[in-house]
Formats: C-alpha cells, structure tokens, sequence
C-alpha cells in the first residue's frame, strides 16, 4: 500500500510540469471547468532518488464500496456501485480485484457470481468458497472503463444445497470485500479537474474524508461560506457520506478517498498556494491544486468570503448531482415521480428474470417530493406483468415492502392460468415518505416440486417464474402538503431551508459545533442533491418567524430561546429515583398500561388505525429531555411561523459523536419525527413522533388538493372525520325534513 | 367511523326516536350504503381481462346495485308516509252520487260469488243510488258453445245458477260474447252497460264490508281530479308460506307492508295505485282511458299510470274495507305473483315510468319502485348462485379481502338490515322479505325472462282461490328448491374441504361459506314452504260476539251467542246443548246489520263441545236461498273494525335480533319438516306428476 501511495506521488510531481497554462476563471458549465493551474515550482520529491519509477510497476487501486463490504442475500441479489474515473483512469489497463466468502448451504454447482462493469459481463464465477475468502482478479477489457460515472454491478444467484423452502433461502449469503480496480500507470491517482472530483472516491475502508485547512472561520461571512463549500464539494464528491475534518496541515501524502480542501480568501494563499493569489485577488477561484505531497487539494479562493461562495458554485455546476452521476451506493436510478405518474421497473434497473428458486427478489427505489402528504391513506399501485409455471402452486405470495416495512401480501389464490398480466397490486402508502423510497418486491413460489425436493432439484430446476421489467408502479395523484415539524422532509429534500434565498444558521462557536454544522450540512447535501443557502448569524438575530438552523451545544443556547427548541434539560435525579422508577415499570409490565389499552390495540390494529388516530385534542407535543451522551436533532414550529431546527447535545463532544454517527445511510434515514436522537454506541434512531403538526401549503391553492390533503388529514383524525360526516348527515336530514314538508301530500 | 354511525343507528332505533331522528337514522344509513356502494365500485371489481371472472363479477356487481337503488327508491317513496286517513261518512246533505259494484268472476264457485254478491248488498248506501252486478266470464256464449261438451255443459250450468242468484239477492248478472282481454275485458263490458257515476270493482273473493262506501265516496266530491280511492286487500286465510310456517296468526302477512305503509307512502307522492279490486273510481276518469288498461296483464297498475300521467289524482285510505281470500296452494301462489311480476314487467316495457311523460318527478319514482321491485327474482337468484362461482369453480368475482369485506360489506349488510327494520318492521320482520323473495324468485325467475323475451305473450291467469289442501303434500312446484337445497349442502361441503386445504385462501372461504350458508338457511326455510301442510280453508274461524237464538229439538227458542264464524260455519254457545245432538238441523236468528229479507239461518250441528257451565255448538251452514247468504256474509264481512284490530294484533315489530332468533328457529325446524316431508310423500309425488 505504501509503496503504490509512494509511487503515485511519485507520478503526480513528475506529471505536474507538463500541466496547461493558466486559464481565467471560467463559471460556464461548457469549458472543462478546469481550473487555471499556474504553473507551480514542484520540489523534487525526496522519495524519488532512491526509487526509480520505473523499477517498480505503477499501480493505483480504487476502492469500490463506499460502506467497505457488500453483503448478497437470498437466491437473487445484487447490489451495484458507481465508480467515477478520471480520463486517465479509463484509459489505463485495469483489473477488477475482490475476494468473497458465502455460506456453507450455498450450493457452489448451482450457484454462481457475475460481475459486470457497465453492462459488460466480466465474470461468472461459482460461489464455492465458504471456508474462507477467496480472492479473485479480473482483468477488465480495454474499452470498457470510461472517465466519469462506471456501474460496478455484483450479481449473486444462490442456491441452497439441500433444503427446497423458501425459509431456507434466508440462509443464503455470500459477503464481498475488498473489491477495488487496479490501474497499470503512473499518476493515475491524481483528481485534476473539478468535473472529476468523484474520482477522489473510498479510502479502503469505504470512506471518503475531507480535510479542511483550519483557516480561522470566525466571522460569520467565513463561516457561511464554508459551510456552503462543504455541502457543494460533498455533492461533487457523489459519496453518501463524506467525514469531515478541520486540520491544520495539509496531507503529508496521496490517500486514497481523500481530499484536502483549502478555503481562504486571497490574502490567505501562501506558500504552495501563492501561484494562485494573482488569479484570485479578481475573481472568485475554484482549483484542483496540483501538490508537491501528490495529495488532491482543492482550493477555493476570491478576493473576499463573499466571492469564494462563487468559486464554489462553480462546483455544482462542474460536478453536479444528476441521473448521469449517481451517488456511489446509488447506481440504480430513482427518478422523482409526481401524482399520476407511472414508470416501469425496467427504467429503474430491474431487469426481466427468468427464475427458477423459490424467493425471487427486485428492489427499486423513486423519489417523492419534500411536500408529499399521503401517508395515512391512499395506495400505490404496481402493475404487475409475470408469468409462472404449472408446478406453481395457490399459496404463493408476493409481498411488497416500501423503505423496508411490509405493505402488502397478496397471496396468489389461482396459479392455473400461468400469467400475471396488468395484474394490479395495491401498496399502502403508509411507509412512503419526502425524498428516496425503496420498494422492494418479494415473490415466495410455493411448488410441488419443491414439496418433492430431490436431490439437486434447488437447481435444477426449470424455470418457474418469469418476471417482467415492463412491470410498472403507478402513483396515484396524491396530496401536496408538508406536515411540520418532520425531520425526514429536512434529512431527505432539504425542504424547505434548501428552497429560501437564505437559510439563517446560528452555529456555535466552538469547533465541534462547526464540525457538526459540517458534517450534518453535507449530509443534508448528500441524500438530496441540493445545498441549504446557509447564511450564518448571531443567535441573538434569531427571528421565530423565519426558518431557521442552530447547531450548538445546548448549554450554548440561550435562555430566551431554549424554551423554543422543542428540547429540555433533564431534571437531575437521583440515582436511587431513577432505580425505583425502573423496578416499578418492570413490573407493571410497561409505563401507563390501562387494562383496555391491549384488546384495544389489538382492535386498532386490526383496523389499520392507531389509538391515537381516535385522539379528539392532539397532545401537546411536550419538551424532549436531552439525553446524555446522544446528539439531538429537533424541530420545532414556532407559533409566530418559523420552523426551527436545532442540532445539539449536552456538550460539544457529544454533539460531534452523535452527528458522525447518524452519518451512516441507513441511520440517516431512520431521522424522522419531531426529534430524533442518535448516540455513537446505538443501533437505531431514536424518534419522537410530531403530535401535533401544522400542515403547510406547498402548491397554489386547487379544489383537487385540497381534498386530497383533506382525506389524509382525516385520516388521522378519525373523530373530526366522524363529527363532520354527523355534521352533514345532521343538515341533511334538517334539509330533507324541510323538503318533506314542501313537497307531497301533507294530510 | 362507520361503526360510529351505526352505533348511533342503534341508538336512534333502540329509544324508538321518531321524526327528524328517524330522518337522522336514515341518513346515516344512506352515508354507510354509500361508501359501501362507492368502495364496491372502485376496489372491487375483478380485472376486465379476466373474462371468467370479470363476468361473473360485474352481474353480481349489477345486482348489488339494483338492490341498492331499490333501497333509496323505497326510501324515497316511504320517507314519510302519509298517516292514516280519518274515517269518514257521507254528511246528510251531501249528494249521493250512483254507484256500480263490479264483481268481475271467472271460475269462482257459487258460494263464494254468493257470499260476495250477499255482502256487496249489504253496503250501506242507498239502494237505489247502488247496483251489483256480477261480471261473469266463466258463462260467456264462446264458453257456452265450446266444442267440449262437458265445458259447455258446466258453463251452461253456472251461466243458470248464477242469474238465479243475482235474481234472488237482486243484482245484475251480465256476460258477454267472447272472453276478450281477460279481467279488463270484462270490466270494460260491464263499463259499456252501466252509468252510475262511480264504480267499485271487487274480485270475487273480495268482500267488501259494509262501510265500504261510506268510508269512499266523499273523497271524490272534495278533488274533482280524483279517479281512485284504493283501499287494501284484508285476507281471512293465510297464504301458504304463513299457513305452512303457522305464522299467520303472530306475524303481519306479506301484503300488509305494502297497505301498511309502501301504499301510504305512495299516496304521499299521489302514486298510490289501482290494485284490481277494493277500489272506487271515477267512471270519467275511466272515459279518458277508455276503460280500463288491458295491454298488460296487471290492468290495474297500468290503469293508474295511464290517468296519473293524464294529470288524474289518486288516494289510498289505509283501512280495510274488504276481505279476501289468499292462494291457498303454494302452486296457486305463484300463479299470482307470476302475473303480477309479468305484468309489472310488461309494464316497465310498455311504458318504462321514468320517461313516461305526464307524470311528475317524484310519481316517476314512485311507479319506477313499484316496478321495478318485480326484478327482485334475478338478484336474488344471483346472490344465491354467486357463492358457487369462488366455492366450485374458484372464481374471484369479488376481490377483496376478508378484513375489508368485514369492514365495508358487514357493514353495508347490518345497516341495510337496520334502515329495513327501522322502516318496515312493524309491517315486515327481519329475513322474512328474503324468503318471500326466495320462494317466489326460484319460479319467477324463468317467468321475467320469458316475458324480456316476448313481451306480449304472458296471458292473464285467474289466481284459483276456493282450493283446499286435504293432505299433507309436497306442493308440485317443490322440486327445484330441494335440488338448490343439495347444491347448497354440497357447496357447504366444499367449503370445508377448501378451507382445510387451501389455508392460504382460509378467511375468503369463511366469508364466501358463511354467505352460502345464510342461503342454506333460506332454502331449508324454504323447504318447509313447498311443503303443504293439511288444512281446510272453511276451518278458519273468525271471533265475533252476537247475540242470537237457536231453535232446540222441540222447536223453542233458546238464547246464545255466535263466538266464531267461518266461511263454512259457525260456533254458538248455549246454555245448554238443548237436546241439539250431532246432524240435527235447525235454525239460527239473529239481527242483521243490515236490512235482509229473513232473519233466519238453517245450519245443522256438527259438534257439541262443553266448556264451563254451558255449551258450544259447532254448526254448518245450510243455505237454500241466495237471501240466506245476506245472513252469513253479515255475520262474516259487517265489522271492519274487527279487521283492523286483527292486523293491528300482529303489527308488531319485534326488533332485529329477536327477528333473527326467531327466524333460525323457524329456518331449522323448517328443514327438518321439509325433508321430512321428502321422505314421506317425495316418490308419490313424482309419481302422479310426472
């Protein structure tokens, strides 16, 4: 490792004189967007006499999975990553590195692994290696690597050894890790235009790190700019999620997922830097800085803060986030569907599977705007086009999970016409939510042959199942509002700070807090494509008529505003009281169980409500006692219209912790409600659901809207739904009466 | 939210809440039929490329929606009926217009035409302003010289017997040519040779008590557009299903919702209807039509649709004003409800009464209910049939899964359940509509659909009301209930074996079995119908209080009351047997109501029977004159007030869930009598009808 690092410095400070003549800052999305690059005076890296590039053969490595491993589940699974290249990169002789290891009941003579590489199959290779990692190098075929976004696309098929049910394919596994692409080369590694940013990539552990010069970052125009910087260059870097750190040196040396970031108005470019300054005392600067470290260093410069958030404008339009440049772990596409529109499985990825085990899966994923209000009732359809042998039996099921929560099971009850066609399957949109949604379809073949189960028949058998990429899900038109406060509309649109001009964040002032500001900005940027203007102002300029942002710790917050942020210091207590307190819920089973709360529950759930749909007054939605140790995301609608979030913990180490934490993907899309909390050692995020939300108008006012967010209001609001309809009825029957007694014989 | 609503229903029905909450009652229902109408529509109809089962659906699916529409149809029409009218008499000063009685007859025998023409003649209204007449079409000259001998001989035979009775009880006899256009034909020929003013019509077994007139007439001095006073149809006998169920004596009949309360609410909306008999009209009104209607087969209906839409008014006075005689056979019972479905559908054919121009809005509606209810046969053959389609040959005709079948059709079913009582149950108890419609539906079924096929072929049948039933019996029409019976047990087999073996599909078939079961319950109930119990039509017993003098074995005159009449005899009790012994004949006198020639009755003695301190006598008439009939249809038909108080007594609602109760007993033990009856008289039965 360390001598590939060595030798792509190496290459780096060799490569840089030949570098283009400086070029005036250009902001159209037309030029290459390069970066006017001075020519710098390199020294001579001092590794270089001792090893002659061409004593060792060069090779870069780019690490693939931007979680660091991928699990493949079931009989069918596949999981694809986006790799972006440099030109060079494309261009260079490459190899596909990776190792596996499965489970021992995977079959290894029916059972097999096929890597592609934009669409291009590299590899079928059987699944035999559950003793241990089998490590595995492909050569990939020249032509077949191009410079921007590359589909890396793993692809299991399982099958069990022995064991026909469907149960025993929940057992079939098989864990890639390692996977990275070698490149034969010299400097391949190095990232020069800001178009290539995503070739910074993983580090091998699957992150992409982002270092940042500390640079003072004290008055509020810096801060804003940076935290405006931070969200583009996350975007730009197209990795989930991006760990962020404030340094004062930059890096002795290339790493791989790395990126110095260095943000400093003109008078601030020294050193290495000063070939810049001629350049940016005029105009704002975006420049991927060749260094003599070999390390990718971005610089962003301008004559003043204010004009560095130009420069880094430039990014986005650069590298901006678009279906051709997906997200790293998101190669598939998931296009943004409105009410009524359709779309096929096909253009989301799936592919037509002839299948012949017992569970087949496909996963597809859409996008549903911030203001989506639909949840409580309404379905979704999918429109199901399949075709299925004769050995198929009633009983089958194929069953719909929508972000991960089952939806609907539709048990097929009739197997003998053999098609499925137009076959229309209704999906509660109760789980569906603002921002990307995964739908995951899951048929269970219940078979007579599988009954029989003879010995290689998990195989061996024929097709049985045919499933269709023409497949389509149909939304229906569903209501546009946005129910406030709700932090999954912020974690996945960035709604609505990311649709002002200007975003007022009031940070703390401590480092941890511009650190959480950063790291939970660029996710922001990350899951949504878009930026928050941010604009940083003092705490005491703090309006709760305008939307705003606090990230501090909460001992931080004032006192005038405390009381707005939803939250509370916990009351110190006693341990002895707490300890009490445990015992007695225990044995009361659980805090405040009323003997008609169970068959209760058991009813609601029956009905598909739940208790609190049946509430008359919505409950207060009370003050959250901060939890020690956890980060603490809260948002609060403040009675004069302003929608307040607030990112904050007990103290600034635990607020850092607590962010870095919620970073991961899957956490981050667990924050939902009116407070979510995430501590470093948690599995889960912690949610407190909105009690009582305001609903707030999103689309110009029109009948159809209206009432449709009128029926999903109602639904939650059982009662008020009751009392109107008895309204009704009630003027009706006095309407009827008063008719009766005009028309007709009255004797 | 629609538990809510129907617990509020329940509410409203429990504390007997009347007027704007019987309105509220209704609107809450209506909301709940709604939604279950709405989500029926859009949820769960099966995928139209799905022929087999997209077919199949959509028919039950249209028949769901007919019997919808015909629940806010008769919501309309009895939203708030019209209460009963105050008796009236006609004032001393008042004009007494003239009057034709018309007796139209058929085949009826001579004691049942002369206990009607006795009691016609006993209506108290000036004699000279009145005349009887009897319209006979069974002693027409085609009869008379008809190329059967014997059918000549017997027509010959009534044509003499009867105009010796009109002689003696001094009404009109009149016959005609030729047996042109049936009932109407015969009405319209007595039309042609009478002139009074006003003209009752009565079928032969119709009659009329003695108010009738009084209780009519001056209606139509006060709306000179009125054409029709319609009176209901009061029955001394039960109609088979009450007389083979024994329910007859508890539970209103059948005919009693519609007099009771869908005639009133007619009235409401001016659409109450001519119903062939009980009825005064006005003989101008009948000029503009020329005579009565005789397209269809029910001239009645189409009579008073014709002069509703040529701007005529009509009213229902909702006493009894006559008493008549039911089907006594379940055959004979079908006979007449195939005329009235035919004629109702030709009617729908004819003059389809929501375009028919002339009528108002709300009388469309009305006749359109009334018409339309005669479709009943298709819906219910298809809800019985339906669960076959998922239960043998796995259909999915109704896609929907149990949890929302509960939610949306349990719902829609218990509600419409509650709007039915909340309506109709003082007049109709629960279930018992469903069997009617079943035992009618299984043999009108064919009859509608031969009538959609030549619309103009159906021919009037006269009812036969004078049969008996001597013996117990298997009726001839019962044969395709107890095939449906199998068909349903072997459905109810099939749902076990598919939900033993199908756990995946489990709760479909239980919802799907438990509707095939409810019609199990309704054919076993209806095996016990076509099972014809033994009883003499003579044998019902009327309870009167008169008092009177019978002629004992030395020729005195003793005191004793008349405690019953039956249309064959009487029961007096005496003080003593008086030496009366069985078969003695001696005579009975009492005071008419109305003016007779004699007052004195031959009877002859059946039956002594000793209660308390005195004796009953049970004696049959013995009449000799056409006179002596004016005695028996007094003591029979002269108290309307009587009547009253006997449908009153059964007009009681007995709420839903006692209704139930009641009717699962009645339906078990029912299958049980029914099947018995199979093991008993089953091979006989197919042996002297086939």
């Amino acid at each position: 490792m360390n001598r590939v690092v060595l030798a792509g410095a190496l290459l780096i400070g060799l490569a840089l004189p030949a570098m283009a003549q400086p070029l005036p800052f250009d902001m159209s999305p037309e030029s290459d967007l390069v970066v006017p690059v001075p020519a710098p005076q390199v020294p001579q890296p001092s590794a270089a006499p001792e090893a002659p590039s061409v004593a060792v053969p060069a090779a870069f490595r780019r690490y693939l999975f931007p979680g660091g491993e991928v699990r493949l589940e079931g009989e069918q699974s596949r999981q694809a990553v986006v790799v972006y290249l440099t030109e060079a990169q494309a261009a260079a002789e490459a190899s596909l590195h990776f190792a596996y290891v499965n489970a021992l009941v995977v079959a290894p003579e029916f059972s097999q692994l096929d890597v592609r590489v934009n669409g291009t199959n590299l590899t079928m290779t059987p699944i035999a290696s559950s003793a241990g990692p089998a490590e595995l190098v492909v050569a990939v075929p020249p032509g077949v690597l191009r410079s921007g976004a590359n589909v890396v696309d793993f692809r299991a098929s399982q099958r069990h050894r022995t064991d026909c049910s469907i149960q025993s394919t929940y057992e079939l596994w098989t864990e890639l890790s390692g996977a990275w692409l070698s490149f034969a080369g010299e400097g391949l590694g190095a990232v020069r235009t800001l178009a290539d940013l995503g070739a910074v990539g993983t580090g091998e552990n699957g992150t992409t790190t982002l270092r940042i010069k500390r640079n003072g970052f004290a008055d509020p125009a810096a801060r804003s700019t940076l935290l405006r910087a931070v969200q583009q260059v996350a975007i730009a870097l197209r990795a989930p999620a991006i760990n962020i750190e404030l340094v004062d040196t930059l890096s002795a040396e290339a790493q791989a997922g790395t990126l110095d970031l260095v943000v400093t108005p003109v008078s601030g470019l020294e050193g290495e830097f000063s070939p810049l300054a001629p350049q940016a005392a005029t105009t704002p600067t975006a420049v991927m800085m060749p260094m003599a470290s070999g390390a990718n260093t971005l610089v962003l410069s301008g004559p003043n803060w204010e004009s560095i958030g130009r420069a880094g404008d430039a990014l986005l339009s650069a590298a901006p986030a678009t279906a051709e440049r997906p997200r790293t772990d998101l190669a598939l596409p998931y296009p943004l569907m409105l009410g009524g529109q359709s779309v096929e499985l096909g253009d989301l990825g799936v592919d037509t599977v002839e299948f012949n085990g017992r569970r087949f899966t496909a996963t597809s994923q859409f996008e549903l705007p911030a203001d989506f209000y639909a949840y409580r009732y309404g379905t979704l359809d999918l429109v199901l086009d399949a075709a299925f042998s004769a050995d198929v039996q009633p009983g089958s099921e194929i069953d719909i999970f929508t972000n991960g929560q089952i939806a609907s099971a539709t048990p097929l009850l009739r197997t003998d016409g053999g098609m499925l066609r137009d076959t229309v399957i209704r999906i509660p949109m109760t789980n569906l939510r603002p921002g990307r949604n995964v739908v995951d379809i899951s048929v269970s073949l219940v078979t007579e042959s599988d009954g029989v189960c003879s010995a290689g028949w998990t195989g061996r058998a024929p097709v049985r199942f045919v499933f269709s990429d023409s497949t389509q899900l149909r939304l229906p038109q569903y209501a546009r509002a946005a129910a406030l406060p709700d932090l999954r509309v912020l974690t996945g649109s960035g709604w609505p700070y990311a649709d002002a001009p200007a975003a007022p964040l009031a940070v703390g002032a401590d480092e941890e807090s511009l650190l959480s500001a950063m790291l939970f900005l660029s996710r922001v940027a990350t899951a949504s494509g878009r930026i928050l203007p941010v604009s940083v102002i003092d705490q005491a300029e703090l309006s709760p008529e305008q939307d705003a942002l606090l990230i501090m710790p909460f001992d931080a917050v004032s006192g005038q505003f405390a009381g707005q942020t939803g939250l509370v210091l916990p009351q110190a207590r006693s341990a002895d009281a707490s300890n009490r307190e445990a015992l007695e819920q225990f044995s009361e089973g659980r805090p405040g169980n009323a003997p008609w709360t169970a068959p209760a529950e058991w009813l609601a759930q029956r009905v598909g409500m739940e208790l609190s749909d049946l509430r008359v007054a919505p409950a207060h939605d009370a003050p959250f006692p901060l939890p020690a140790r956890a980060a603490v995301l809260s948002q609060v609608m403040q009675p004069e219209g302003g929608l307040w979030t607030v990112l904050t913990a007990q103290n600034g180490g635990d607020m850092l912790d607590g962010t870095r934490a919620m970073m991961q993907t899957e956490r981050w899309r667990q924050m939902a409600g009116r407070v979510s909390t995430m501590a470093p050692g948690d599995a889960e995020v912690i949610t407190v659901a909105t009690d009582n939300p305001v609903i707030v108008s999103t689309q110009p006012f029109s009948f159809d809207n209206v009432r449709l967010v009128a029926a999903n209001w109602f639904s939650g609001n059982a009662v008020y739904f009751t009392a109107a309809i008895i309204v009704v009825a009630i003027l009706l029957m006095f309407s009827t009466s008063v008719l009766l007694s005009h028309v007709g014989r009255r004797e | 939210m629609a538990a809510l609503l129907l617990l509020a229903m329940l509410v409203i029905k429990l504390l007997h809440l009347d007027g704007n909450w019987r309105l509220l009652l209704l609107t809450f229902g209506t909301i709940i039929v709604l939604r279950y109408a709405f989500w029926r529509t859009t949820s769960t109809l099966p995928p139209v490329h799905e022929l087999a089962d997209f077919v199949p659906g959509l028919i039950l699916y249209l028949a769901e929606m007919y019997c919808i529409c015909m629940l806010f149809l008769s919501l309309f029409v009895v939203l708030r009926p019209l209460p009963p009218r105050p008796s009236i008499r006609l004032g001393k000063d008042d004009p007494v217009p003239t009057v034709d009685i018309f007796i139209p007859t058929y085949n009826e025998d001579y004691d049942l035409l002369a206990g009607t023409l006795a009691a016609a003649k006993a209506i108290d209204y000036p004699a000279d302003r009145m005349t009887v007449w009897l319209l006979d079409d069974g002693g027409t000259e085609a009869k008379r010289n008809s190329a059967d001998a014997d059918a000549a001989a017997t027509a010959q035979e009534r044509y003499q017997q009867l105009q010796q009775l009109c002689d003696e009880l001094g009404c009109r006899y009149l016959t005609r040519a030729l047996n042109e256009h049936a009932k109407a034909g015969n009405l319209n020929n007595g039309l042609a040779h009478s002139s009074g003013e006003y003209v009752a019509v009565f079928d032969a077994d119709h009659a009329p008590a003695r108010d009738f007139l009084q209780e009519t007439v001056p209606y139509f001095a006060r709306d000179q557009r009125l054409f029709l006073v319609q009176t209901p149809h009061f029955f001394l006998n039960p109609d088979p299903l009450e007389r083979n169920l024994r329910t007859f004596e508890v539970m209103p009949s059948e005919n009693e919702m519609f007099y009771g309360i869908i005639q009133r609410g007619l009235d409401r909306w001016n659409a109450a209807f001519f119903c062939g008999s009980a009825a005064l009209l006005r003989r101008e009104a009948l000029a503009v039509t020329n005579g009565f209607a005789g397209r269809s087969i029910t001239e009645d209906c189409e009579t008073a649709i014709e002069l509703h839409s040529k701007g005529w008014n009509s009213i229902y006075v909702d006493k009894p004003l006559v008493a008549g005689l039911q089907p006594a056979t379940f055959a004979s019972f079908i006979g007449q409800r195939t005329r009235w479905a035919q004629g109702m559908m030709q009617i729908m054919l004819f003059s389809f009464p929501l375009f028919k121009p002339g009528l108002k809005l709300v009388q469309r509606l009305a006749y359109l209910s009334s018409t339309m209810f005669w479709l009943f046969p298709l819906p219910r053959m298809i809800f019985l049939f339906a669960p076959f389609c998922y239960l043998f040959f796995d259909l999915q005709i109704f896609t929907a899964s149990a949890g929302e079948f509960t939610a949306y059709t349990l719902t829609y079913f218990i509600v419409n359940l509650v709007m039915q009582n909340s309506l109709f149950g003082r007049w109709r108890w629960p279930w018992i509509s469903e069997l009617y419609e079943y035992i009618q539906s299984v043999h009108l079924l064919g009859a509608l659909l031969s009538v959609l096929r030549n619309p103009t072929k159906p021919t009037f049948k006269v009812t036969a009301k004078d049969e008996n039933v001597d013996v117990s019996r298997l009726s001839e029409l019962s044969r395709p209930f107890y095939l449906i019976f199998l068909l349903l047990i072997a459905a109810l087999a099939m749902t076990f074996y598919k939900f033993t073996t199908e756990p995946y599909q489990a709760e479909v078939t239980l919802v799907v079995g438990g509707w095939n079961v409810f019609n199990l319950i309704l054919a076993g109930c209806a095996l016990g119908v076509v099972s014809e119990r033994r009883e003499q039509r003579s044998s019902r017993r009327v309870a009167v209080e008169r008092r009177c003098e019978i002629q004992d074995a030395q020729g005195e005159w003793v005191r004793g009351t008349i405690i019953d009449v039956s249309s064959g005899g009487l029961a007096i009790r005496v003080p003593n047997a008086a030496g009366l012994g069985r078969g003695a004949p001696t005579l009975v006198r009492f005071t008419p109501l109305s003016q007779t020639e004699t007052t004195e009755l031959s009877v002859f003695v059946r039956s002594t029977t000793p209660e308390g301190k005195g004796t009953v006598l049970g004696a049959r008439y013995m009449p000799k004159r056409g006179q002596d009939y004016r005695l028996i249809a007094d003591l029979l038909y002269a108290n309307s007030a009587n009547w009253q108080q006997r449908q009153r007594s059964r007009q009681v609602n007995i709420g839903l869930i006692r209704g139930t109760a009641r009717f699962l007993a009645l339906a078990v033990y029912q299958t049980g009598r029914g099947l018995g009856y199979l093991m008993r008289f089953g091979s006989g039965r197919t042996s002297s009808h086939e």
